[in-house]
């Protein structure tokens, strides 16, 4: 670990613990192909779990992260970038790992990232899709689910929740009320029959 | 993918039946009182896993529970079967499968849905990817409701299913034919233009569809 | 071969199929009953999860996370609570990690009898689905008394777990395994050492050892290989630091190999039961207080999260942005790479007849590949 600490300072770039096994360095978009590709070569991370992009509409930007493991796999590396969101592109890593093909397949169709080179940018797990990327933060689903597919009407017999909630809670505060008030009467009933028992209890 | 005249059933021939069989649906004669209780204890059932309702499948029909019992046995066919189970909610693109699937069903044939999302979406209402309220798309005999149902569920659905077919009460794909505009107009709608099985009638350019 | 590949007929296994492992299809050319070229086809089963986390605040996406993959739900609980709790810096109790330990054996145990039905049933062998579905079950029941539910159980909540033990669940739970040491000989007697079996498995769908480091492939494919590594012991979470088991390896690399691993796993999955039978604390809390759910919120940050689940590693990457809302969690299961990249690999130039065979060993499961 100290060993890739140096490394990364000689390329003026931090790495930061974030748990036990998780450590994380950020770099810029031109400095990320050449970065990965010395992961792989040079310090010995040769497996690449996964590529997580994250969007940040209000910055107006794509944050990647491509998590990185050695072949001891005890603890892991991610690598971040981010990248503007508007025509988002990023140089495809398939070469270096096959597995990238699929990820970068998903992302070009979930969020639009597109990747030059790439050689099946096609349709991951949507069909016919023709809307913007849906995992954009900026596409609605709930105004997208409204207009395709609205709800099912209730039925006749149905009630109004907050109607009946408002009578629920109406009837439980007479109830309280009523058994305040009976349980007033009562005590005073047996403030009445107190001496009366006193005397019995006494014989 | 897209041949007309190749699938079990054809447009034409399902409106012929229609008209037969709506004449004979009040008659009952012993006959047919027999033919339609040997058909309750002989379900074909072809299990399309459209979602999470597959897991209590197997648990469904081994040892445990075993609906077989029942006279419900499995096929790996749509043509051989009788019953079609979509257990769970519907994607769009599965949505395609499924009609294409029914459509090669023999008549008489049923759907038994498995779960509340065929219902009403269930846990993914706000999804942008699947369908809510399958019945306007496909007749769906029996729905058994849970997230997901338990084995029970699934075997008492079978068993009002049964019920219904022995009583000769009409079934979901008799509706299916009846008001067919409807239900390709509402896969129109949410499919587009790119619903598989294609018929000779262009029923997707049509104005109005319920005009036909 | 340009001759061959004009020859080819095309034809979609799946999604409609028996013999595949849940709701997707593999488009294969045939030669002849030899696979010239496979295609694997997802998407029937997208469900926008990674849209939907984003809408839910943190209590209410802990009820949706299970249902990402179905056969066996707790991993996911197990990443999506341990990610907020490295978020937030939850600590949770001695007690509600051992639970969590405990359940997500428990649904090792109960995904490995799914399995071993859906590869015998695979290869034709009917009979033993009808037993350890059967048997699975009452792993289930179990499931139903601890936390309410068969298959989903909602269990492992952020800061512990949502219920206590039941009276007397442990002893319930020590019977159950008991029970199952016998039965693992029954299977293997029938299944495991079953000439149909083996002259169907051994030497079918070879992993190239050289693959699998690179490719990220994991779980029982890395293992069936000859290479030693497991989540639970390289990165251990819970209380796996203070168990004692192995790792079970076999190095042929084939469909036989890696049923050879689950079945020691089974048995892996027993001893660590026991030990946490006899370890687990009386008492102690089992739920942290957290703040209300309107006022749980999420810190500006993000973690990675491992779990070993039944067929590999799982993993969540997991972002907050200071409000309670979910800014991204992303899910990465084992089957993703072994649907795609290995499967389309490993498909060519086998027979039709072995393609169900090949993918159940994989262990792919499709509603976790597209969410």
């Amino acid at each position: 670990m100290i060993e890739l600490i140096s490394k990364l300072e000689k390329l003026s770039l931090e790495l930061v613990q974030k748990q036990d096994y998780l450590y994380k360095v950020e770099v810029k978009k031109e400095q990320l192909e050449s970065l990965l590709l010395s992961f792989l070569n040079e310090f010995g991370y040769i497996t690449l779990d996964s590529i997580n992009c994250r969007d940040d509409l209000e910055e107006g930007n794509f944050v990647i992260t491509y998590c990185l493991l050695t072949p001891k796999r005890d603890h892991v590396v991610m690598v971040q970038t981010s990248i503007e969101r508007e025509n988002a592109s990023l140089p495809s890593i398939h070469t270096f790992w096959p597995q990238a093909e699929i990820m970068e397949r998903e992302m070009h169709e979930m969020f639009g990232v597109d990747f030059p080179g790439h050689p099946t940018l096609i349709d991951f797990a949507l069909e016919y899709w023709d809307n913007i990327p849906p995992l954009r933060r900026d596409f609605d689903t709930l105004q997208y689910v409204n207009d395709m597919n609205p709800f099912r009407g209730q039925r006749d017999d149905a009630l109004d929740a907050k109607v009946e909630m408002k009578k629920k809670r109406e009837a439980k505060k007479a109830a309280k009320l009523k058994a305040e008030q009976e349980a007033a009467a009562k005590a005073e009933l047996e403030t009445q029959n107190n001496p009366s028992q006193e005397v019995q209890n006494e014989e | 993918m897209m041949e007309s005249g190749f699938h079990g059933c054809d447009l034409d021939d399902s409106l012929k039946c229609k008209l037969e069989e709506s004449g004979t649906q009040n008659t009952h004669s012993v006959m047919e009182k027999a033919a339609a209780w040997f058909r309750s204890r002989s379900i074909f059932v072809v299990a399309y896993g459209t979602g999470c309702g597959a897991i209590e499948m197997p648990p469904t029909f081994t040892s445990r529970y075993d609906a077989e019992r029942m006279g419900v046995v499995g096929v790996a066919t749509p043509r051989q079967a009788d019953l079609i189970i979509l257990s769970g909610y519907l994607a769009y693109k599965t949505l395609r499968r499924v009609i294409r699937t029914y459509e090669q069903m023999q008549k008489p044939k049923y759907i038994i849905t498995l779960g509340s999302c065929p219902i009403n979406g269930g846990m993914y209402w706000d999804s942008y990817n699947t369908i809510k309220k399958l019945d306007d798309y496909l007749p769906v005999d029996v729905s058994v409701v849970g997230c997901m149902p338990r084995p029970e569920a699934v075997i008492d659905g079978f068993s009002l299913l049964q019920k219904r077919i022995k009583n000769g009460e009409k079934a979901g794909w008799e509706k299916y034919d009846e008001n067919l505009d409807f239900y390709k107009k509402n896969q129109k709608r949410v499919l587009g233009n790119h619903v598989d099985p294609s018929y000779e009638t262009d029923w997707y350019n049509l104005e109005n569809g319920s005009e036909v | 071969m340009k001759n061959d590949l004009e020859n080819t007929i095309k034809i979609f296994h799946g999604p409609q199929h028996p013999g595949i492992t849940g709701n997707m299809s593999v488009e294969l050319d045939l030669l002849g009953e030899t696979i010239k070229r496979a295609q694997t086809h997802v998407g029937y089963l997208h469900r926008g999860f990674e849209k939907l986390v984003e809408r839910r605040t943190v209590v209410q996406a802990f009820t949706i996370v299970c249902r990402i993959c179905v056969p066996e739900p707790d991993p996911n609980e197990e990443n999506f609570a341990r990610a907020v709790e490295n978020l937030t810096g939850l600590e949770i109790s001695e007690k509600a990690k051992y639970i969590r330990t405990m359940v997500l054996e428990m649904q090792r145990l109960a995904t490995m009898f799914l399995w071993m039905g859906g590869q015998a049933g695979s290869i034709g062998l009917g009979l033993i689905p009808q037993w350890s579905v059967c048997d699975r079950d009452y792993m289930l029941d179990l499931f139903e008394e601890l936390t309410g539910g068969r298959v989903y159980h909602m269990y492992a909540f952020p800061g512990g777990v949502r219920r206590d033990l039941p009276e007397g669940f442990l002893s319930r739970l020590s019977d159950l395994l008991d029970y199952y040491e016998k039965r693992i000989i029954v299977y293997n007697n029938t299944f495991f050492d079953n000439i149909i079996f083996k002259k169907r498995a051994i030497g079918v769908g070879i992993v190239n050892a050289d693959d699998v480091i690179k490719n990220a492939y994991v779980g029982q494919v890395m293992r069936g290989c000859g290479i030693k590594k497991d989540v639970r012991k390289d990165m251990p979470y819970l209380m796996y630091d203070k168990l004692d088991f192995d790792i079970p390896v076999q190095s042929d690399g084939d469909v036989y190999a890696r049923a050879l691993v689950r079945r020691d796993e089974m048995l892996q999955s027993i001893k660590i039961l026991r030990q946490i039978i006899k370890q687990m604390p009386s008492e102690g809390d089992i739920l942290q207080k957290i703040p209300k759910h309107r006022k749980f919120k999420l810190p500006a940050d993000d973690t990675y999260v491992q779990t070993e689940s039944a067929r590999g590693a799982m993993s969540y990457y997991m972002a907050g942005d200071g409000s309670e809302k979910i800014r991204r969690m992303q899910v990465r299961g084992p089957s993703l790479v072994h649907a795609y990249t290995l499967l389309e690999k490993l498909l060519v130039d086998s027979q039709l007849s072995d393609v169900a065979m090949t993918m159940n060993s994989l262990g792919i499961c499709p509603p976790e590949i597209e969410r």
